[in-house]
């Protein structure tokens, strides 16, 4: 008996060892295995916590699911992108998450809120969280009068908010509305999760103007993970901001061959320095932080090679 | 804002986009705004002109969408 149940140990390891390393895995930023699996690197198990960053080419958007499967969407991706939202609606229906609480929309950009009235049309909406940004895009103003029109519930945040999502803290670092006159990316709502130990920032395509404010805000802000601000772009990710955040982890959403030359070498190059380990989504596709208490683990739908 | 005109010259139709070239540069515009009949090899004259009056317009839907929905929280 003793030895049928080594032998099914044993088994039950070898099987586990084959399941690992079919995905690309990373413990705490370190690399587990960087084998391949599409199918069910994004799926959050119940009673787990985790965070998708979803392949939607150029473009933004991520889904955060507490360990109680309340879920905010953080940006919706650009609907120019022809799997953007079928990535999305794959990665909340295979989670089976049909109750969003918060949809939140950073700024008024087609790339971070092209995919916002199908999401609303879709799923049971919370509250859209918005910056209150004055804008002429077009998709912005359609999504208000559909939110209008549907009573769906809005959020007009500030700096000091603060949303629960479960058990998980999101606080609002920054949202300025008066600086979309000059400047939308600046006007970004940045958020940062909090759920135990766990951190992660999320930027919009916040730039440095904006990460100084947050500087000049605290003295120290240590975070796990950073939401790379605007695809990687030069004009964010300053020295400034990342002294104070020290991330170990840094994702950068953006599409392959992209004209606008996200992310920019300087940008990696002021990550690399610092020894942040980089996922971007053009490489690994949809990027999945699975929090287990202590400790969270990273699977990618691809690995780097 | 000053008023600009331009050349573009369309490199080929993909779909339901002109892949236009200007100054060796490629970029895509619908083909639903551009001339009917368009097809590769054409070159058009581009005028762009701003509008501060319907900019105005647009940005006083927005407030008014956005005061709405201030209103109801």
């Amino acid at each position: 008996m003793k030895r049928s149940l080594s032998a099914l140990f044993g088994s039950t390891l070898l099987l586990l060892f084959f399941l690992l390393s079919a995905f690309g895995v990373y413990k705490n930023g370190a690399i587990l295995s960087q084998e391949t699996i599409r199918s069910t690197s994004h799926i959050i198990p119940e009673n787990e916590a985790g965070i998708i960053h979803v392949d939607v080419g150029q473009g933004d958007s991520a889904i955060v699911v507490s360990k109680e499967r309340k879920t905010m969407v953080i940006d919706t991706g650009d609907n120019a992108v022809s799997y953007a939202y079928p990535n999305i609606k794959r990665i909340l229906d295979d989670n089976n998450l049909k109750e969003l609480e918060y949809v939140v929309l950073t700024h008024p950009h087609q790339d971070h809120i092209g995919n916002t009235l199908s999401l609303l049309s879709d799923y049971d909406i919370g509250s859209v969280v918005l910056n209150g940004a004055v804008s002429t895009n077009e998709t912005y103003q359609n999504i208000l009068s559909f939110i209008d029109s549907k009573n769906i519930s809005t959020s007009f945040v500030q700096k000091g908010d603060s949303l629960s999502l479960g058990s998980m803290k999101v606080d609002i670092l920054a949202s300025t509305p008066e600086e979309a006159e000059s400047n939308e990316n600046n006007a970004s709502i940045v958020l940062l999760l909090t759920d135990g130990n766990f951190t992660e920032i999320f930027t919009g395509d916040a730039e440095e103007k904006t990460e100084q404010k947050i500087v000049s805000s605290f003295d120290s802000l240590p975070v796990d993970v950073l939401k790379v601000s605007h695809h990687g772009s030069h004009d964010s990710t300053s020295e400034g901001f990342l002294q104070l955040i020290t991330p170990s982890l840094a994702i950068i959403s953006v599409s392959k061959n992209n004209e606008y030359g996200h992310p920019h070498p300087e940008t990696i190059n002021r990550l690399q320095k610092r020894n942040i380990q980089v996922f971007d989504t053009k490489t690994f596709g949809t990027v999945t932080i699975l929090l287990q208490g202590e400790n969270y683990e990273v699977y990618t739908d691809r690995d780097s090679n | 804002m000053k008023s600009t005109q331009t050349e573009i010259r369309i490199d080929r139709i993909e779909a339901n986009y002109a892949v236009c070239i200007r100054n060796g540069v490629s970029f895509q515009l619908p083909i639903s705004i551009l001339p009917i009949g368009v097809k590769e090899g054409d070159i058009l004259n581009v005028f762009f002109q701003g509008s501060n009056q319907r900019k105005t317009q647009e940005r006083q839907k927005t407030k008014e969408l956005l005061q709405k929905l201030r209103k109801k929280q």
